[in-house]
């Protein structure tokens, strides 16, 4: 194995069965993938493609039924190769009747880290994720993104070389969700490997090198997200300081007809929902007090 | 004389075990956890060979399988393929019972007590013949096969882990506010007068301490069962496992974290309640002579009971008592009938002071025949001898007593007594000087030299314990006349020589005797026997027996019932030599660490079944075996078909045909079948037991409660038994949790 690879699935398949050993599904067939150190790595696909079986089987939380997982080059099966992973399941499963620290003091002691660097590396995690100020309150009263944000802090106590994101966004707030979108951007340039699963097809684009998209338990595609989305036969070009006119559009056709092409389409470029939610936030930090008046009772006409 | 309310123990189990049971509990747990080890050990090869050669590497490293395991499945089968040899050469064909070696292949089989009697299990022993040695291997060769991966990944846990674990349970537990369980216990002591309000002042004690005894019981082992067979499922059901075992945690410090964390939070627990019960107990208002009888804790010196008499088979007699757990000895002065209790070892303490009263205690079972005198008990000889005082059994004409096997020191002790009855130790024709030594020297004047040497050592012994002894004329020894057979105890200066003078003469003769005391029906009551006696036991070696080739007790008791038509019932732990007394708030303690083992077990076993089951699944099965371990006695009576009506096809082809249970069965084919089947069925009872606990022989309540001493030796055992339990239930746990997809 290259000493680059992360992480490395040959053949890997998945059959769940039931109790008199029955097939009942298959749930992940035969895949073969390989993640290189450094990347962001995204899993895409719709429910029941095969994302969160093949996670569990890297992290042992299932067994293969054909096939192999390595990871760091050891077997998916052995216990010590966690020491350098950190893995954030869907749910944030944890003990709610602990409070921030007391959660990452507990998954600390599991990896035998020292009181200090412990108690050290918890009080850093807890203010990276922003929860300074809710430290010594229970699990249960925190809402989802919280429980989210602690969770990816517990992922990272151990301050793993892996990271396993199961749906990091999910249940995150736009803010929250593009908080862990530039954690996670962090996170490479930290030289961390990430691997990460999502449904929210937006966010895998934003921060993954690589994408697998998974459909029925069969590997559709991999590759490059640059790659992979690049329209090959199509030319965007934007301009500054133009207003769409009869006149603009017959000289653009000009111009495309010259050179082989044909023009399709003219107009204003519109941002995302979410570049505008993030500007509305930033405007109402910026200025506190700020708040939306109709029209009406501006006087505006129409 | 002591008199005492408590002190009733009925060990109908046969005596707790010691230090002397362990090499055979020892034997015995690695023949039936061998036993299972060899099945698991066979299952998992099996299965191990049934997956692909090309097996994946995760796959190699879940189920691994080395050469160490294959070669012990491999001695282990040849060992059982043994046993079998040695049970198919005892069959009728070969009808061998020895193997060349001439050893035997099987321990002389225990013959079976007669129908509706208690099997009393025979204490666990080393037995070396061929059978109980082969299967003692085949399991040691069976566990280390099997143990291997176990043990090899015994070596990754990390105690951090497993305290973090542990402390997590524990956290859980507090959180939930558990604590409040254990102000339950306060119940039984608010409503205090519901049920005790109909209780004998004299059973006040004994039931205080019986019901928070079982009010802890309760509280702690239900609290157990709960938290211990939900804590995996709930962690796999709420997925909060995830978080865990994708860290770098072995899969078994899950399971040793959840038992340590329940057992730590519950030991907590045990102890504030055994606290506040003490607190409780102490403080309770309670018949004063109850709480001063019983509010302690006796340390008996027990012996083993024997029953003599003129016939030699002599065992004791049947009265047709539906428990026969007591045998009984005919009243009559004439009666040679004797109940012995055999006192191999005697405490140093016994013998420490030099005229000490060592109080005897007993309970008898009197049987009358006859009315007897209206409020008036039996009379009973109580006839205390050491080993250098050996009795014979009397002939038709000496009549009931049993005499001195030694004349002469029957001799010399009647003269001692007479002696010192008239106030001399010495008498002047004794102490005349002897004929010069030569050829003219009579026997009758040895005798008198050696009587004489003998008085004058009895002389030394009866100034060592305090009296005076003075010289008169003519070389006499005199002293103040004193009644050596009989003091009476009214405890004044009198009664204090009488003692000095019996406890002197008992030193010297390892003879002493109470006579006529009167005993009521299962009354507990006492004598007092001087330290003397003790004394002369624990001097020089009683040797060995030469019939029996065993070594010959220090100190013999022999009962006699001196009542015309009245019978005496008595058992093993009917009569003690009480050495001391114990506090009794540190016996409340012991007894609790008996029940501090039956929680270890209840949450082990728990904890073991929550690795694979549910946890409404975990809870039932915890719950029968455990209270399948109450019913071990009649478990033994399925296991070896002594049920009144036969096994369970036995049975239902009676009830089919409306037959009485104890209808014997015609013999034909087919009740052949049905008596083969439940052959078949008491095999699998048999196999059943040895996953049950034995759960009575952690109950500690009826010592506690009747004021007798745990001793330390016993909760040694105890201890060592619950290790040896969890044990298989720890491995079992290991490759379960293991084996499971917690996220499937």
């Amino acid at each position: 194995m290259a000493q680059d690879v992360v992480v490395e699935t040959r053949s890997l398949t998945k059959v769940y069965r039931d109790f008199w050993g029955r097939k009942k599904k298959t749930a992940l067939n035969a895949l073969d993938l390989k993640i290189h150190k450094g990347e962001i790595f995204g899993l895409l696909g719709p429910n029941g493609s095969g994302k969160t079986t093949t996670i569990k089987l890297l992290l042992g939380l299932l067994f293969p039924t054909s096939g192999d997982a390595f990871v760091f080059g050891e077997p998916a099966a052995k216990v010590e190769k966690n020491e350098r992973i950190g893995y954030l399941p869907e749910e944030s499963y944890l003990y709610r009747f602990l409070n921030a620290e007391e959660t990452l003091d507990f998954y600390g002691r599991l990896f035998n880290i020292s009181s200090e660097t412990r108690q050290r590396r918890a009080a850093e995690l807890i203010e990276r994720v922003g929860l300074g100020a809710d430290k010594k309150r229970i699990l249960k009263e925190y809402s989802k993104g919280m429980r989210q944000r602690i969770g990816l802090a517990q992922a990272l106590i151990n301050d793993p070389e892996l990271i396993i994101l199961d749906e990091p966004t999910s249940g995150l707030d736009p803010l929250g969700t593009r908080w862990m979108k530039d954690l996670i951007l962090h996170l490479r340039k930290e030289g961390k490997t990430v691997l990460m699963c999502s449904h929210r097809l937006d966010d895998v684009q934003d921060v993954c090198d690589r994408i697998a998209i998974l459909y029925n338990g069969d590997l559709q595609t991999l590759g490059k997200v640059s790659s992979l989305v690049e329209d090959a036969v199509r030319l965007e070009v934007v301009a500054k300081k133009v207003r769409e006119s009869v006149e603009l559009r017959a000289d653009l056709e000009a111009v495309f007809r010259k050179h082989g092409g044909e023009l399709e389409t003219v107009g204003h470029p519109s941002s995302t929902l979410e570049q505008l939610f993030l500007r509305v936030v930033d405007e109402s930090k910026a200025r506190p007090g700020r708040r939306y008046l109709p029209p009406a009772e501006t006087g505006a006409k129409g | 004389m002591t008199s005492a309310l408590f002190g009733i123990l009925q060990l109908d189990r046969g005596d707790p075990l010691g230090y002397s049971n362990i090499w055979g509990l020892a034997q015995a747990w690695l023949q039936d956890a061998g036993g299972f080890g060899a099945i698991g050990l066979v299952l998992y090869l099996l299965y191990a060979l049934s997956v692909p050669t090309d097996k994946s590497q995760s796959e190699k490293l879940r189920v691994p399988v080395s050469t160490w395991m294959v070669w012990m499945a491999a001695l282990s089968m040849i060992c059982y393929a043994g046993v079998l040899a040695t049970i198919l050469m005892e069959l009728e064909w070969f009808g061998s019972h020895t193997s060349f070696l001439k050893m035997p292949f099987a321990p002389p089989a225990v013959p079976p007590p007669p129908p509706g009697t208690p099997i009393v299990p025979p204490p666990p022993a080393l037995h070396w013949q061929l059978r109980p040695v082969l299967l003692m291997i085949a399991g040691l060769f069976a566990l280390l096969g099997i143990g291997e991966p176990f043990a090899r990944d015994l070596v990754k846990l990390r105690v951090g882990r497993i305290w973090a674990l542990s402390k997590l349970g524990f956290k859980e537990a507090v959180r939930s506010r558990l604590y409040f369980v254990g102000l339950l216990i306060l119940v039984p002591f608010l409503f205090r007068n519901v049920w005790m309000s109909h209780i004998r002042p004299a059973d006040e004690f004994r039931n205080l301490v019986a019901v928070s005894s079982f009010a802890i019981m309760i509280l702690i082992l239900i609290t157990a069962l709960l938290l211990a067979s939900f804590s995996i499922p709930n962690d796999i059901k709420n997925q909060t496992i995830y978080t865990v075992v994708t860290k770098p945690v072995q899969r078994f410090e899950v399971v040793l974290g959840r038992f340590f964390g329940y057992t730590a939070l519950l030991t907590l627990a045990l102890a504030g309640m055994t606290a506040i019960s003490l607190l409780l107990i102490n403080t309770a208002t309670i018949d004063p002579k109850a709480a001063e009888e019983a509010a302690k804790a006796r340390i008996p010196v027990r012996g083993k009971l024997e029953f003599r008499s003129r016939k030699v088979d002599f065992d004791g007699t049947n009265v047709g008592r539906e428990l026969l757990y007591r045998k009984y000895i005919h009243g009559h002065p004439e009666s040679p009938q004797r109940g012995i209790w055999l006192f191999d070892t005697i405490p140093s303490s016994l013998a420490a002071e030099p005229a000490g009263e060592i109080p005897v205690e007993f309970t008898f079972d009197v049987f009358k025949m006859t009315k007897g005198e209206e409020n008036r008990g039996v009379y009973v000889n109580l006839r205390f001898v050491t080993y250098n005082c050996p009795q014979a059994v009397p002939t038709k004409e000496q009549g009931g007593e049993w005499p001195w096997a030694n004349t002469r020191d029957a001799k010399d002790y009647a003269e001692a007594v007479r002696l010192l009855e008239h106030g001399e130790v010495l008498s002047a024709s004794l102490a005349a000087p002897a004929a010069p030594a030569g050829p003219t020297t009579t026997e009758a004047d040895r005798e008198r030299l050696r009587l004489a040497d003998r008085l004058r050592g009895l002389a030394d012994r009866l100034r060592a314990v305090g009296l005076q002894v003075r010289e008169g004329e003519g070389g006499r020894l005199l002293t103040d006349p004193v009644n050596p057979k009989s003091p009476r105890h009214n405890n004044n200066d009198v009664y204090q020589r009488d003692w000095k003078a019996a406890s002197a003469l008992a030193e010297e003769f390892g003879f002493f005797e109470v006579r006529g005391k009167e005993v009521f029906d299962y009354a507990v009551l006492g004598v007092e026997v001087p330290s003397g006696l003790f004394r002369n036991a624990r001097s020089g070696d009683p040797g060995k027996d030469e019939q029996t080739g065993q070594p010959r007790p220090r100190l013999l008791v022999y009962v006699k019932c001196e009542s015309p038509g009245q019978m005496l019932g008595m058992a093993d732990p009917d009569l003690y030599i009480l050495e001391g007394n114990h506090p009794f708030s540190v016996n409340f303690v012991k007894g609790m660490i008996g029940l501090w083992c039956r929680l270890c077990i209840l949450i082990g076993l728990a904890v073991a079944c929550s690795t694979y089951l549910s946890g409404v699944l975990s809870l039932l099965v915890a719950l029968l075996i455990y209270l399948v371990g109450y019913a071990t006695d009649h478990l033994n009576d399925l296991a070896f078909g002594r049920n009144v009506g036969g096994g369970p096809f036995e049975a239902i082809s009676k009830l089919v045909r409306a037959e009485q249970p104890t209808t014997p069965l015609a013999d034909t084919g087919g009740t052949k079948v049905l008596l083969g089947f439940d052959e078949i069925f008491a095999w699998f009872v048999r196999r059943i037991q040895n996953v049950i606990p034995d759960v009575e022989s952690f109950s500690w309540t009826h010592f506690v409660s009747e004021g007798f001493n745990i001793n330390t030796e016993y909760l040694v055992v105890n201890l060592l038994m619950m290790i040896g339990y969890l044990l298989p239930w720890g491995v079992l746990a290991y490759y379960l949790m293991k084996s499971r997809e917690v996220a499937a």
